[in-house]
């Protein structure tokens, strides 16, 4: 009797959904193979075997050089200082955000995240404005100062952690906090052993990712530390570009690069932690107006922390684009196309708003299809798909690993064959894409991961065969997320400074690249210059963000 | 006509379906009716071509359908929770299935449009499903389901999610709509009341098997084994002389002259009548349904009789 025949359709059911996966990751695969494993590779070659043989040298002397020493620890303490720095005047606002209503708290939202996507370069002059020669806050001294760079830090980073904490905050249940003061507790008691324990993994998870972003911090460095302040990241780049060592810069990334390893292990058990059981709640619930003065005063005081500490350097920024000699006027802005060329960048400044923007799409593109595809199979076609965990960290990665160090592995590694790309203008928007790309994945996982399964077997029993059922289905759900992604992909690609200042060529430079010059060379012309440059590509990366913020991205977004 | 033969589906080593046979005529509705974990929305998944069985054959009209993929099989299903398309209105809900089926974009929203006219959700056409009560997501998923005429409607839990009135009021909708349009339907519930209502036949399901099979009458009246008895609310005692036997708390009355005596143990209002629990010596407590103005208290001491025509002999 045939009912009682064993069926092989499941287990070939399996197998064709195991091909289809391999073939959304070949794509992925093949350019995370070409553009980053084998660019890190060379430069761990390099460091190991700088003369064709095995040489522990220029490793050994990242701990016997007293000066790359100095580096070493310098780059470590100054990652702490400023991530606990972060932390703690970012934590209030977090509570503000999650837990209060308040008029315009949507434009305050989307303010409070600009400075987290304005290029590290932008970041940069802005502090150089206010705290420099002739800047508002000049006589203070602080310009090439400690000080200089750790303000920088929080000012780039205080929205990680108002996103990150502020995001599980507003969901936490508040009427548990009213179970413990019903219950005898006063309000510090409260949030030490209410909400403190339920927010710690995610302060954990806010203060590994601030951590890792100060820790391969590079354009806010070299651009407000000077020569007195070096960290792992500028001391390649010093290596590279000045000494022409590049075994030793070699032997740096391959510190920097197990530095940034060993903070992703412990991020990723803190991130592991996170999934403990928590009573959450829809955001539109927990959060009120702000009712007593005491209240009052706590929205009030960080909403002008928020516009000191954050619209203050971008105020001064755009004023001192304007404050020309001859009063207030467009002169810099002028200025950008009739300078002359130097010696270090070829064209006038305006064709690098051109470069910035061509390369920018490229590499949204670029980064869509990567990061689409890879997001895809990782979460992979059906309910029983195993998570591909391997994939998933592989994917991220070169998050992780630091700009600098993918734009000097571009720079040893893609110079001879098999990838001679030497000089390609193509290595540019390559190198942006592999930044973003993770970020697209990122953002686009989460979405794919919340489809509901029976939403795609509903649409399989009306009658949608599985290419369609994707098309119906994933595809409209997950455009809105994508269309976000491709907005973070734009702004990272304008913005990315670390790895161009390694590849981009004198006669296609890209606008962070010509600030960077421009704030290099004397004279106040070349000062403000930069400045109006630095609004231009503050602007153009403002309005790729405002375009994100229409699709709410604070509510899809998890990094 | 739905027959399934020897269907078993196992989940790693859970046998989720373990050999069920089942046949659902034309015009027919049968429901399914089991605890929740006994298989019945494993069933249905089988039966629609999301679960690949291990073995076991699932026939319409004597076309053997097992190897055939869920989209090609006409056949309806109405999941439980509705999962309505999210990205979706009213309208492109509705009609998902007929565009699948090829119907051009104006017919198909016509149709949709008659459908939650059917529903009574005329004018819903440009809502968003996230705007919807409960009830009318329920209409939606119903007229979704029902859209692209298929062959077989199966309802997972349509009204599991409802609060009761609602519920009781779309049952008899639902009863009336499967008569009018002489659906061939497979209704899966853990509601008794729900099943006796809608269907003209009634599975019982336990342990991925069927324990009884029957009309709704004859499940109710001769429960055919104890797990039946005990899940219909019976109660399954010995204390009654002659074996074990399942008796209903209202074939159960105080009677000073009865053989059974007892004490109350605890005492429930229930709208129409007030149950007892009452202990008997050296056996399980008996539910007891008792009307009247004179209910005993907690505490006191009582003697219970049986309708003799009411006492359901189980074997084994």
């Amino acid at each position: 009797m045939h009912a009682s025949g064993v069926h092989t359709s499941p287990s070939a059911r399996i197998d064709r959904r195991r091909v289809a996966r391999g073939l959304l990751l070949a794509v992925p695969l093949a350019f995370l193979g070409v553009f980053f494993v084998y660019p890190v590779a060379s430069i761990i070659g390099r460091g190991l075997t700088p003369g064709g043989t095995l040489d522990l040298s220029p490793l050994g002397a990242v701990v016997t050089d007293p000066h790359l020493r100095d580096v070493a620890w310098f780059t470590i303490w100054q990652a702490t200082v400023s991530t606990a720095l972060t932390v703690l005047v970012a934590l209030p606002g977090a509570y503000v955000f999650a837990r209060y209503e308040f008029r315009g708290e949507r434009l305050v939202r989307a303010a409070v995240l600009v400075p987290f996507v304005l290029p590290t370069v932008v970041v940069g002059s802005a502090f150089l404005a206010l705290l420099g020669e002739g800047g508002p806050l000049g006589f203070l001294g602080l310009d090439q100062s400690l000080a200089a760079i750790l303000l920088a830090h929080v000012f780039f980073n205080y929205a990680v952690v108002v996103l990150i904490v502020g995001g599980l905050w507003s969901h936490l249940d508040p009427r548990q906090e009213d179970a413990a003061r019903v219950l005898g507790a006063g309000r510090w008691q409260t949030f030490r052993a209410v909400t403190m324990p339920s927010l710690r993994p995610a302060i954990a998870a806010a203060a590994a990712i601030v951590f890792l972003f100060t820790f391969t911090s590079f354009g806010v460095i070299l651009i407000l530390g000077g020569p007195g302040y070096s960290t792992l990241e500028t001391e390649i780049y010093r290596q590279t570009v000045q000494f022409l060592d590049l075994p030793q810069a070699a032997a740096l990334s391959i510190v920097q690069l197990a530095a940034v390893v060993a903070v992703l292990l412990v991020a990723g058990r803190a991130q592991g932690r996170r999934a403990q059981a928590l009573r959450l709640r829809a955001s539109a619930e927990t959060s009120r107006r702000a009712r007593t003065a005491g209240e009052r005063t706590m929205v009030g005081v960080n909403l002008a922390l928020m516009a000191v500490l954050l619209g203050g350097p971008i105020a001064v920024l755009v004023q001192r684009s304007f404050d020309t000699a001859g009063g207030y006027g467009f002169g810099f802005y002028r200025a950008l196309s009739e300078l002359r060329r130097t010696s270090t960048v070829f064209v006038p400044p305006i064709e690098a708003v051109r470069n910035s923007v061509v390369f920018a799409s490229i590499a949204t593109v670029i980064a869509l299809v990567i990061g689409g595809l890879a997001a895809f199979a990782v979460v992979g076609p059906g309910r029983r798909a195993e998570p591909a965990r391997g994939l998933d960290t592989l994917l991220l990665l070169p998050l992780g690993v630091s700009a600098v160090t993918i734009g000097f592995g571009f720079l040893i590694a893609l110079d001879r064959p098999p990838f001679d790309l030497r000089g390609s203008p193509a290595l540019i928007p390559i190198a942006h894409a592999l930044v973003a790309a993770p970020f697209v994945a990122r953002v686009m996982i989460p979405v794919l991961r919340s489809i509901d399964e029976r939403l795609r077997e509903a649409a399989a029993v009306l009658g949608a065969p599985p290419g369609r059922v994707w098309r119906e289905i994933d595809l409209p759900i997950v455009a809105r997320a994508m269309l976000v992604a491709a907005g973070f992909a734009f702004a990272i690609s304008l913005g990315e400074f670390g790895a161009t200042i390694f590849i981009a060529r004198p006669d296609y430079p890209t606008l962070p690249v010509v600030i960077f010059r421009l704030l290099g060379q004397p004279g106040p012309l070349n000062f403000g210059a930069a400045m109006a440059a630095s609004v231009i590509l503050m602007a153009v990366t403002a309005a790729a963000i405002f375009a994100i913020e229409r699709f709410r991205f604070a509510d899809i977004g998890e990094f | 006509m739905l027959r399934v033969e020897a269907l078993e589906v196992r989940y790693g080593d859970t046998i989720a379906l373990d050999g069920i046979d089942l046949v659902v005529e034309d015009g027919e509705v049968v429901s399914v009716l089991g605890p929740s974990g006994s298989g019945k929305s494993t069933l249905l998944r089988a039966v629609a071509g999301l679960e690949p069985p291990v073995r076991g054959r699932v026939v319409w009209d004597g076309d053997d359908l097992t190897g055939v993929p869920p989209h090609r099989r006409q056949l309806g299903l109405m999941f439980q929770d509705h999962t309505l398309f999210p990205h979706r209105d009213v309208l492109g809900n509705v009609a998902f299935g007929l565009r699948m089926h090829g119907v051009p974009a104006a017919q198909a929203a016509a149709r949709a449009g008659e459908l939650l006219t059917l529903v009574g959700l005329a004018g819903y056409e440009h809502r968003r499903v996230a705007e919807l009560s409960g009830g009318e997501q329920q209409r939606v998923a119903l007229a979704r389901a029902i859209a692209p005429a298929p062959r077989l409607l199966m309802l997972d839990e349509p009204l599991g999610s409802l609060d009761r009135a609602l519920r009781e009021r779309l049952m008899v909708e639902l009863r009336d709509l499967f008569t009018r349009l002489g659906l061939t339907s497979l209704y899966v519930t853990h509601d008794h009341d729900e099943a006796f209502a809608l269907a003209d036949r009634v599975a019982v399901m336990h342990d991925g098997r069927i324990e009884q099979l029957g009309s709704p009458v004859d499940v109710w009246e001769h429960p055919a084994n104890e797990f039946v008895a005990r899940f219909l609310g019976y109660n399954v005692t010995d204390a009654l002389g002659g074996g074990r036997v399942a008796v209903r708390p209202d074939s159960l009355r105080i009677d000073p002259e009865g053989p059974i005596a007892g004490v109350v143990t605890a005492r429930t209002f229930r709208r129409d009548h007030f149950l007892l629990e009452v202990k008997v010596a050296d056996a399980p407590s008996l539910e007891v349904a008792v009307t009247g103005d004179r209910i005993p208290a907690t505490g006191d001491p009582v003697r219970l009789a049986a309708d003799p025509a009411a006492i359901v002999p189980l074997t084994a």
